[in-house]
């Protein structure tokens, strides 16, 4: 919406301070002019989303209760292709009001979200009215809806059974509210209100722990509205986040003074008024907005690439804001060569305390959570893990929409192949974990989880079909990045920046769903590289390479009966050929998925010699050479990280001398030897 | 047995005693390749017929050592069993050989000679019964203090953390187990004195805890350093040994070979500076 965004950028001015000043606050650019070209050749880059649902809001809140008080306008413009009879509204924070509802109901466990909490957490509406375009309606006034708010009125999307019903039906997490009149395609409507939350306890990225506030699904927020005038309402679920459209939001948050805020967008006006400290931030193309208030935050401000990078973290958590502020140095300029420029002109990443660690590791727009403890976990990337990929979650996520709770993995996986690719770039081999001779690649941490979980169930399929955390967490999140990097792997850089490039800046502020993905695919790599793509994500695929036999002998001539320049000659005795060697290596494929690969031989002189194979049925292929063949590994540079079982893709002939397992005997031997100096009296 | 000379303490040196190093080595390399083999018959079955051997379960990235792991999750339970064994037979059966180490050094044959292997085992055999009941009280005193430490640092860190923040809490709880690690190690010192006097002078476990008692108030700085020196000295060698391994990118026999003889250097330099504690223990005894 152009008038939004105007007055967006008229307000995007050095902060305007009425009263005392604000030390701790400082004033970033305007939120949404281009800052840096594209590359060339790149099409250019969608400046702006479409202005679909504004929010102007103002919260309060009460630290000792936990409370946060709201009021606000919801400005809505239908741009579907039919008219609105109805409105839904999501009410998350009543995921957390009492047993019954749907996000504690849902039995899946293991993941996030499935520790305690101590206090339960409400969202009220005491007021909803509606405005409509006086341009538009002249002669309406204000509606109030609050009579036709229907909590709980029905089932969410989901396809439910009898049996699922029993976990959904008593969910006050999804609110519809009839209209007095349709609100027609093009036509824009205000909806005024005011609610009270209460906090719970931090649970699911949202909540209290002492002083500390999260405040994330805080504000009723309207649901998406399809471009054929359906509604993507969701109950929340366990396992499952967020959809909705593109707007500005226009928030002023008021909290006591001595509080530090963190919010999604910039700080355009600061003041600080009868013990209290108010702030505005404001900030357009953006799809959601989460805040956080405490006392006892630390601050450190760098401008990193233009963006102005602002980490809040606890008293003695320096190491940590040291590595995500490294982490952001490397990772912000990878992800804009590769997925284009990163609009906006802030990001601030919030460190919870650890006793709120469950509000770390998540995403909003301008706003991430990392999470770590105190003394930097040596050895392992764990701060750094989480800072890139909730970076990486700016682009897939908040600058490509996707529906999270139906293709969770559009976000999640697609997001977690950009944080394996970028740490890979960043730290090598030991990108996941590093100690002396021993080092872990996210990527391997990823394959092994995912290929662990490949029969389980689809990746492509909604949040809450999965039936355990671990489920969507393996097929989500590591398998979704498993295929993408065996892709990669297979058809090179060049055809993954095309794809997954493309792909980023093409649905740029836009709603991308599994067919724009698996496209943007087929036009980078090719019909073959899509359609494994389409099977590994939609049909459970899967992929086995093993190397069944491997033979060799020493050539002669052929025995039997031959017609050589019009004379039969019979042959009964086989002449060695000097120093020829013949053989075969017996490769097989399992699987439904298949991908081009090399068969590395390794010849009795020590040299090696690769066949390239297309990686389908099961094949035999012959050696001729001067050397005797020896052993053979199907796929020798794990091209196939999808390979199912690396401990079958090697054999030897039957005459090679196992080479036993010395390295590991010496070096288990040696740690045991440690360990029982250690235990003994 | 009865033939033995006890040896004035100005004269009990480990180094004087190389055959008591050797033993307790061949001890612990025993244990170790009984624990080494078993892991390694686990990646010999994967790899031992790959053109490089187990050496892919080392390469960079850990791809297919992750997966080794995941497919070998059935030997988890048999490694563990072994662990368990190895475990007990560092610390019970230990017992044994270090009674022995330390018959070797604290006794001479008539003609002044080191006792032999049997003199030793008959003299370590006498005295363990009384070396098991002060190794089982040294552990229970050590893992109480452990536990204690713990259990102090688990109340405090809620009661300190909105006072002080979380990471000065958790500065403070590490302060407070490290105290109770120092606490059990300075059980560990008077049970090592403890078992020395039961060899050294043929104590019952109670004269002889009496007795490494009065040998650690007369001289408890003194003991706590020279526990301390070799402690720290032997870590060295094992960073050491690690640094060389994480820089060691040659591979085949000849690096094996000489990565074997260094880390089996750095087991035998540890067991020198064990056998040298043996030694002092008993010349705290005076």
């Amino acid at each position: 919406m152009l008038r939004a965004r105007t007055v967006a950028l008229a307000l995007a001015v050095p902060v305007a301070l009425s009263g005392e000043a604000v030390s701790h606050a400082s004033a970033p650019d305007a939120p949404t002019l281009p800052r840096t070209p594209t590359a060339s050749g790149d099409p250019p880059l969608r400046e702006h989303a479409d202005d679909i649902v504004d929010y102007t809001l103002r919260a309060r809140l009460d630290p000792v209760a936990h409370t946060v008080h709201g009021e606000g306008s919801i400005r809505f413009r239908n741009t579907s292709d039919a008219p609105l009879h109805e409105l839904w509204l999501h009410l998350y924070l009543n995921a957390f009001k009492n047993e019954r509802s749907t996000f504690l109901r849902e039995p899946a466990a293991g993941f996030r979200g499935s520790a305690p909490f101590t206090d339960w957490g409400t969202i009220d509406l005491t007021r909803l009215s509606l405005r409509r375009d006086p341009a538009s309606a002249p002669d309406d006034g204000s509606t109030d809806l609050l009579p036709s708010l229907e909590v709980a009125p029905t089932r969410d999307q989901r396809t439910t059974d009898d049996a699922n019903d029993a976990f959904t039906r008593d969910d006050e997490t999804d609110a519809r509210v009839r209209l007095p009149r349709d609100v027609l395609p093009g036509e824009t409507i205000t909806l005024d209100a005011t609610w009270d939350d209460k906090l719970p306890t931090v649970v699911e990225r949202t909540g209290y722990s002492g002083s500390f506030h999260f405040i994330g699904q805080w504000f009723p927020k309207l649901a998406r509205v399809e471009p054929d005038g359906s509604w993507a309402h969701f109950q929340f679920h366990h396992l499952a986040e967020f959809y909705a459209d593109f707007g500005t939001y226009d928030v002023t948050l008021d909290v006591p003074d001595g509080f530090v805020i963190g919010a999604t967008g910039p700080l355009v006006e600061a003041r600080r008024e009868g013990g209290r400290l108010i702030e505005r931030h404001l900030q357009s193309d953006i799809h959601d907005f989460a805040w956080t208030a405490w006392d006892r935050f630390q601050v450190r401000d760098e401008t990193i690439g233009g963006v102005a990078v602002r980490v809040l973290y606890p008293e003695g958590f320096g190491v940590d804001a040291e590595k995500e502020l490294a982490s952001v140095r490397f990772a912000l300029p990878y992800f804009e060569e590769r997925y284009g420029r990163y609009p906006y002109s802030l990001l601030t990443l919030v460190h919870p305390p650890e006793a709120a660690s469950e509000a770390g590791g998540m995403e909003y727009p301008t706003l991430i959570t990392t999470g770590g403890p105190w003394y930097g976990t040596p050895f392992t990337r764990l701060v750094e893990l989480t800072t890139v990929h909730e970076l990486g979650h700016q682009y897939f996520y908040g600058l490509l929409g996707s529906n999270e709770v139906l293709w969770p993995f559009l976000d999640e996986g697609v997001n977690s192949y950009a944080e394996a690719d970028a740490l890979r770039a960043m730290f090598g081999p030991g990108s996941a974990a590093s100690a002396p001779g021993l080092t872990i690649s996210d990527q391997a941490f990823q394959a092994v989880f995912a290929n662990a979980a490949e029969h389980d169930a689809k990746v492509a399929q909604p949040a809450y079909a999965f039936a355990t955390g671990g489920s969507y967490s393996a097929l989500v999140y590591q398998r979704t990045a498993t295929i993408l990097e065996t892709l990669r792997r297979v058809y090179g850089d060049d055809a993954m920046s095309r794809s997954l490039g493309g792909y980023a800046r093409a649905f740029r502020f836009q709603h991308p769903g599994p067919e724009d993905f698996i496209r943007s695919f087929e036009r980078g790599m090719g019909d073959e590289a899509a359609a494994m793509l389409r099977r590994a994500l939609f049909d459970r695929g899967w992929v086995d390479y093993s190397v069944v036999d491997v033979a060799c002998h020493p050539s002669s001539e052929p025995r039997g009966i031959f017609d050589r320049e019009g004379k039969r000659e019979t042959v009964r005795t086989a002449t060695p050929a000097p120093a020829d060697f013949d053989g075969w290596v017996l490769v097989r494929h399992r699987g439904t998925l298949s991908f081009p690969v090399d068969v590395e031989l390794t010849l009795a002189d020590g040299s090696k010699r690769r066949i390239p194979w297309d990686g389908r049925g099961e094949t035999r292929l012959p050696y001729h050479g001067t050397s005797a063949l020896e052993s053979a590994v199907v796929d020798p540079d794990h091209t196939v990280l999808l390979d199912d079982d690396l401990t079958n893709n090697h054999a030897s002939t039957a005459d090679a001398e196992p080479r036993g397992a010395k390295h590991v005997l010496e070096r288990a031997t040696y740690w045991a030897e440690l360990l029982v100096e250690a235990l003994a009296p | 047995m009865s033939g033995l000379l006890r040896l004035r303490s100005t004269s009990i040196f480990a180094r004087r005693q190389p055959r008591a190093v050797l033993a307790l080595w061949v001890w612990e390399a025993t244990l170790g390749l009984l624990l080494g083999s078993q892991v390694a018959s686990v990646a010999g079955a994967a790899y031992a017929r790959h053109p490089d051997g187990d050496l892919p379960l080392f390469s960079a990235g850990g791809l297919e050592l992750l997966d080794l792991l995941r497919h070998s999750a059935a030997a988890a339970g048999p490694i563990f069993s072994t662990l368990v064994f190895v475990a007990l037979a560092a610390h019970f059966g230990g017992l044994l050989p270090s009674a022995a180490v330390l018959a070797e050094l604290a006794f001479v044959t008539r003609d002044r000679r080191a006792p032999g292997a049997r003199d030793a085992l008959a003299c370590a055999l006498a005295a363990l019964p009384a070396m098991i009941a002060i190794a089982c009280l040294t552990l229970a005193v050590e893992a109480t203090l452990v536990l204690a430490s713990a259990a102090l640092a688990t109340w405090v860190s809620p009661a300190a953390t909105p006072r002080l923040g979380e990471a000065l809490a958790g500065k403070l709880c590490v302060a407070i187990v490290v105290a109770g690690v120092v606490m059990a190690g300075g059980a560990g010192i008077a049970g090592d004195v403890a078992r020395a006097a039961v060899v050294q002078r043929r104590e019952s476990a109670q004269g002889a805890l009496l007795a490494s008692l009065a040998a650690c108030a007369r001289h408890p700085g003194l003991l706590s350093w020279s526990y301390a020196w070799r402690l720290l000295a032997s870590l060295l060698p094992v960073a050491m040994g690690l640094a060389v391994t994480a820089r060691a990118h040659r591979h085949g026999a000849l690096a094996l070979v000489t990565l074997a003889v260094l880390h089996q250097a750095i087991v035998l330099s540890r067991v020198a500076l064990r056998t040298s504690w043996m030694a002092r223990t008993l010349r705290s005894l005076g």
